[in-house]
């Protein structure tokens, strides 16, 4: 029997990859509702725009921010948040000359938020789908819902 | 004193159900292979009443361990689309379950347009909808002639759930 799932979107932070000059057939993430918890899988994510365009080309500060801006808009289109991350992956195309800085930037990010625990974590490098990525990030996240009858969760 | 006890009780840690997921019409195991590796083609869990599969990295290898279609990416995708089905068909599950993948090329500058157009085609036959999540990178594979390699999460409902 299928489990109820769904394809997340957040259309105004960035497009869906099947609408690409090149498209790509994957969801920006993945909603799973099990039993009262949910489960996002949230697709590797880089710093592209509403229009599928790569931004901040060459600013490896510029990429990380907007792809955090992307997740937290995926997170918020199904209302939750950073402090829902279990796990993330992150890829980096240089690791050993752009890691020092990811690391300031997310951390930042991480203390504007008041993270706490952080989300597990790897870090490795790979390069990324388009040769201009400096940096994509994927994501885990749960949490619990409630159905309108006050069913699951807490 | 009591109290500690039952805490005590309530914390025994016990093994979940799973075993591993094999298809040996399409590909053999790992560890049979001539340089025998230590890993399961995937792993079935259950719990309560939920299954995942946990599909491990595929790729374009026969039911005696040997890599085909060498040099021919658009080939070696097909048939690692084909192996994946037939562990997912070995639990009776199929794409439509796949929550996620994980997609790594050799080389995505040169590959990764192809692999859009045969994943594309792939998903269009089986209506796949809603599309899987995924991350696509580029990583040099275990077998040097392997040009591209999946993993996938798939979740189902036991039957009778």
């Amino acid at each position: 029997m299928p489990i109820k799932k769904r394809a997340i979107s957040n259309t105004a932070v960035l497009n869906e990859a099947y609408t690409d000059t090149k498209p790509s057939s994957y969801s920006r993430g993945t909603r799973i509702d099990l039993n009262g918890l949910t489960v996002l899988l949230i697709s590797g994510t880089f710093s592209s725009d509403e229009h599928g365009n790569t931004v901040h080309i060459g600013d490896l500060r510029g990429q990380i921010r907007r792809t955090l801006d992307n997740i937290s808009g995926l997170l918020a289109s199904e209302g939750c948040t950073w402090h829902d991350v279990v796990r993330t992956t992150c890829y980096l195309r240089d690791i050993d000359r752009d890691y020092d800085e990811f690391n300031r930037v997310r951390t930042a990010f991480y203390n504007e938020l008041h993270l706490d625990p952080l989300p597990a974590s790897t870090g490795v490098q790979a390069r990324l789908c388009r040769p201009e990525l400096l940096v994509e990030i994927e994501a885990i996240v749960m949490f619990q819902t409630k159905d309108n009858a006050g069913n699951g969760g807490e | 004193m009591r109290e500690i006890i039952d805490q005590a009780a309530i914390n025994v840690n016990l093994p979940i159900i799973k075993r591993a997921v094999a298809n040996h019409t399409l590909l053999n195991e790992a560890y049979a292979y001539a340089k025998p590796s230590s890993f399961s083609r995937g792993m079935r869990l259950d719990l309560n009443g939920i299954v995942v599969l946990l599909i491990s990295g595929t790729a374009s290898i026969d039911e005696q361990g040997v890599s085909v279609h060498t040099g021919d990416f658009r080939s070696q995708l097909r048939r690692t689309f084909k192996n994946i089905s037939g562990l997912l068909e070995s639990e009776r599950a199929s794409w439509h379950d796949v929550v996620r993948t994980t997609c790594y090329l050799r080389d995505i500058h040169r590959d990764y347009a192809v692999f859009n157009e045969e994943r594309t085609a792939f998903y269009r036959d089986l209506g796949l909808k809603p599309l899987p999540a995924s991350t696509d990178i580029e990583t040099i594979l275990c077998r040097p002639e392997l040009l591209v390699e999946i993993e996938v999460i798939a979740m189902l409902r036991a039957e009778g759930q």
